[in-house]
């Protein structure tokens, strides 16, 4: 079989799992950016940075390893790794610190929030927009995206027919959307500044809130209808679960944005990707006003299997939710039990196998093994 | 007795508090006795958070605002010296700067009595051993939001160990990942859930 006939064969199984159907086979996406260590035990996080042609490389022959190459999730590779993180940072007006320079050698990065945003910018936000406010806080915290190395497209090029030739599905990941203004709005204030303005400001926030909403959804789904065709594009939220606000703060400042977001994708026929970590159990119900098969639950593994297939289970696709810590230090009986476990929750269709939020980069190759023969009954 | 402060401290009025804070410090209130005021507005946030008319976002808040207070009177030295029960002494481990969780746990066990030894985040394992000789803790909690740091968790637990410091001490950990795999794997004694886990754990193991 070519590449190209593997791929339309991944691509029908992941098409057929979001869109509610039986695919011939629950599709595998455990994609992990510590691949690498599989091929040279030597290399480190850092070396991501520091040669990311040689990780490219050695990540590649890790996908192509015995049981590891029925996934159907290729590698994220052919980008530059600094420039990528610090722009992810930069969403929250955060600076990213990096392994090598600021973190041991293989220590994964970690956001160093700067909440250079003061409680007067709410009235700036008010009256000169966001899209100012937002360079003025990228301005704060040193932050220019034209400084960062520009992408080597003729090397991104290069990977991305290796890439190809792997014969993944093409549907494992989509565009990324602008973060929940919530999100960022707490990123660019530090959370517990956020919520207390929350307290002792609420309408002046909400105002905030809505004129970001208005100028990130609009400009974030114009450019997914302007981009190469999407099945679906991504939204990742971290600081809302059910047990973190309370659902009145959810219904004001939160919610919106996904209820417009999703509705505007809706209409031009492009389905929403939620990645939200932590426990949502107590407002997964929030899903249910919007079309069936319209999204895709991606969880962190802290909102339970079973919550969001007894609510979400008839509405969308769900993707999850092994607990990525036992893939990093579990032995593959017990990571081969909890994929078997999954799978006896979701049946045979609306499901995709996966860790919760992403695969670790210390995840051990048994473990992903376990996770695929589970998958593959075998 | 300040009920005033106490309801404030509750409501998470945070202008209210430091401002009855200061009132009663100019009255001269000893400090212990305003710290006393705060940490039951404290305990008042921990029960609406137990009957989920708080979430973690209050506690989140309610820690803050206790820390400033605290500053007022001299630093959290004077909360710890409020403190009904041991030591708890608790930071994130090293490669990991993560502190949410960690500062949710460490407010909510000197709300609830303990005398919290706050190491920080990025802590490096010469500085638990460190203060468990210097304070002599009952209880320790480390947290890690990172599957890339459970190594630097397990060779802390190991150190502590080699050093003689484990038998009489227990170890906590906690934080999105770290599940009873996590337990099992770093040789903790427990892992816990959330801030309240841990009260519970420690009163217990105190025999409070």
């Amino acid at each position: 079989m070519t590449p190209q006939e593997m791929t339309e064969i991944r691509d029908k199984r992941m098409i057929a799992a979001i869109n509610m159907e039986k695919p011939d086979r629950i599709p595998i996406s455990l994609s992990g950016q510590g691949f690498f260590k599989w091929i040279d035990p030597t290399a480190v996080i850092a070396d991501m940075f520091r040669r990311p042609k040689y990780i490219d490389e050695i990540t590649l022959q890790a996908y192509k390893l015995p049981i590891i190459e029925e996934m159907d999730s290729g590698p994220m590779i052919g980008f530059t790794s600094e420039a990528f993180l610090q722009s992810f940072a930069a969403m929250y007006f955060a600076k990213m610190k990096i392994p090598g320079r600021d973190l041991p050698e293989d220590a994964i990065w970690n956001i160093d929030e700067q909440g250079p945003m003061t409680e007067e910018d709410y009235d700036t936000v008010i009256d000169k927009g966001w899209a100012y406010m937002t360079e003025e806080l990228y301005r704060r915290i040193g932050y220019d995206p034209a400084s960062l190395p520009p992408p080597d497209t003729e090397y991104m090029e290069a990977m991305n027919k290796k890439v190809a030739e792997l014969g993944k599905s093409r549907y494992t990941m989509g565009a990324l959307l602008p973060l929940p203004s919530f999100e960022v709005l707490s990123g660019a204030r530090k959370l517990p500044n956020f919520f207390k303005d929350l307290r002792r400001m609420p309408e002046k926030v909400a105002a905030v809130i809505d004129i970001m909403n208005e100028e990130t959804i609009s400009r974030g789904v114009k450019a997914i209808k302007e981009g190469p065709p999407a099945v679906f594009a991504t939204i990742g939220g971290t600081r809302a679960g059910s047990d973190f606000i309370s659902p009145k703060v959810y219904e004001r400042y939160y919610h919106p944005f996904f209820k417009k977001t999703i509705t505007a994708l809706n209409e031009i026929n492009v389905k929403t990707w939620l990645h939200n970590d932590s426990d949502w159990s107590g407002f997964l119900h929030y899903f249910t006003e919007f079309p069936k098969k319209s999204c895709i639950f991606d969880p962190d593994h802290l909102t339970p299997m079973e919550n969001l297939k007894k609510v979400l289970g008839d509405y969308m696709c769900i993707e999850g939710n092994i607990p990525p810590g036992l893939v990093a230090v579990g032995t593959p009986d017990e990571c081969y039990q909890a994929a078997r476990r999954l799978l006896d929750i979701m049946g045979d269709r609306g499901f995709i196998m996966s860790v919760g939020c992403s695969v670790p980069a210390n995840a051990k190759r048994e473990n992903i093994e376990a996770i695929i023969l589970a998958t593959l009954g075998k | 007795m300040s009920k005033k402060l106490t309801d404030a401290m509750a409501d998470l009025n945070e202008d209210a508090v430091l401002e009855e804070v200061k009132a009663l410090k100019a009255k001269d209130v000893p400090a212990l006795d305003i710290i006393a005021y705060l940490q039951e507005g404290m305990s008042i946030v921990g029960k609406r958070f137990e009957e989920k008319e708080y979430f973690l976002s209050e506690l989140i808040m309610s820690a803050e605002i206790f820390k400033e207070a605290s500053d007022i009177l001299g630093g959290t030295g004077e909360a710890s010296a409020a403190s009904k029960y041991g030591v708890f002494v608790m930071g994130t481990i090293y490669d990991d700067i993560h502190d949410i969780g960690k500062n949710i746990v460490t407010t909510v066990m000197a709300s609830n009595g303990f005398n919290v030894v706050d190491l920080g985040v990025d802590v490096p394992t010469a500085k638990y051993v460190e203060a468990i000789r210097q304070y002599k803790p009952k209880v320790i909690g480390i947290s890690c939001l990172l599957t890339t740091a459970f190594d630097n968790i397990k060779e802390c637990i190991q150190t502590l160990e080699k050093e003689g410091l484990r038998k009489d001490v227990k170890i906590l950990i906690g934080g999105g990942p770290v599940d009873e795999a996590t337990c099992k794997y770093v040789r903790a004694d427990h892992v816990c859930k959330n801030a309240q886990e841990t009260v519970e754990y420690s009163k217990k193991y105190m025999g409070v």
